[in-house]
């Protein structure tokens, strides 16, 4: 049923799919520059990461989300050392909460039942003056 | 091509290939009725692509595309739309590629060939997804769809190889007696 070429294009088969995955699950950790808050998909604000802040994130002031969220819904976000946490939310299951810090590219903070979402990018598609103080 | 002249190899073949899309189209139903409790979304074991593998070794290329053709077709008409025959259309379409550069080009045996066949069918939807969604949003699904495709090929292709082994084609009749 086998010959030696098709165990050899077995291991091959292997080899190539172990790098394609490492290639994919292990990609270099980027510090990220900015962090972009999203709600219900759209950005509503975006922080630079080299600065140190604890801000509220008021879910329930935005009209027009979902049934389910009341107007006194927040979650608290806190950059620290270029590291971001949601420190703080009233939302059901606390799972943004309880994730660890996100700082490189690409890695995200999800809020389900507030329709959250904060993830690190490189560039800002705003321009760098214009953000930061926009509570 | 000299022996399609024969009406009686014509007959043969019309019937062989007609039995060959029945067997396809159920493989294909009965997946979607029971679904293997595999951990992916999407992930199936491919069963109709056990018609597919033991028809390019009896038949040839034509009538593999022939039957991948109708069969999608009848499963998009049955149970899905035009997306869905796209989408399995190019998965079928590099499948039947790739399986057929191998078994001429190589020296390779049904199971390597099966293989190559299963990795090739998702990267032929992955290519068609990617185009639609974008790549990115896919690239982490990449590494699943090639190691699913792969072992469902191996597992195909030791089906295939006791299959074809044991299954003898109506020989067409020739004119020479």
């Amino acid at each position: 049923m086998l010959k030696k070429r098709d165990i050899l294009l077995l291991i091959l088969l292997l080899v190539i799919g172990l790098l394609i995955s490492f290639y994919i699950y292990f990609p270099k950790r980027q510090k990220g520059a900015y962090l972009e808050i999203k709600i219900n998909g759209t950005v509503t604000e975006t922080y630079p990461l080299n600065t140190d802040i604890i801000t509220r994130i008021d879910i329930g002031k935005i009209k027009g989300l979902s049934d389910s969220i009341q107007t006194d819904d927040y979650n608290y976000l806190q950059i620290k050392d270029g590291t971001a946490t949601i420190t703080d939310a009233n939302c059901k299951d606390k799972f943004c909460v309880h994730q660890k810090g996100i700082s490189a590219v690409g890695e995200s903070i999800i809020c389900l039942p507030h329709l959250l979402t904060i993830t690190v990018v490189d560039e800002s598609e705003d321009e760098p003056d214009a953000i930061a103080v926009s509570k | 091509m000299k022996e399609h002249k024969n009406p009686l190899s014509q007959i043969s073949s019309v019937t062989t290939l007609s039995l060959a899309v029945a067997a396809a189209f159920i493989f294909s139903y009965l997946e979607a009725l029971f679904p293997f409790p595999l951990p992916f979304p999407g992930m199936k074991l491919g069963l109709a692509n056990l018609v597919i593998v033991i028809l390019l070794y009896k038949k040839g290329l034509a009538s593999c595309i022939i039957v991948a053709l109708l069969k999608n077709l009848l499963m998009a008409l049955t149970f899905g739309n035009l997306f869905l025959f796209v989408y399995s259309m190019s998965g079928g379409l590099f499948s039947i590629l790739f399986m057929w550069i191998m078994k001429h080009q190589t020296g390779f045996r049904i199971l390597s060939v099966s293989a190559v066949g299963g990795i090739a069918h998702n990267l032929g939807q992955f290519l068609i997804a990617s185009a639609m969604f974008g790549i990115n949003t896919l690239l982490g699904y990449a590494p699943i769809l090639y190691f699913s495709g792969m072992i469902t090929g191996y597992l195909i292709g030791i089906i295939s190889y006791e299959c074809e082994r044991r299954l003898f084609l109506p020989q067409p009749l020739t004119k020479s007696h």
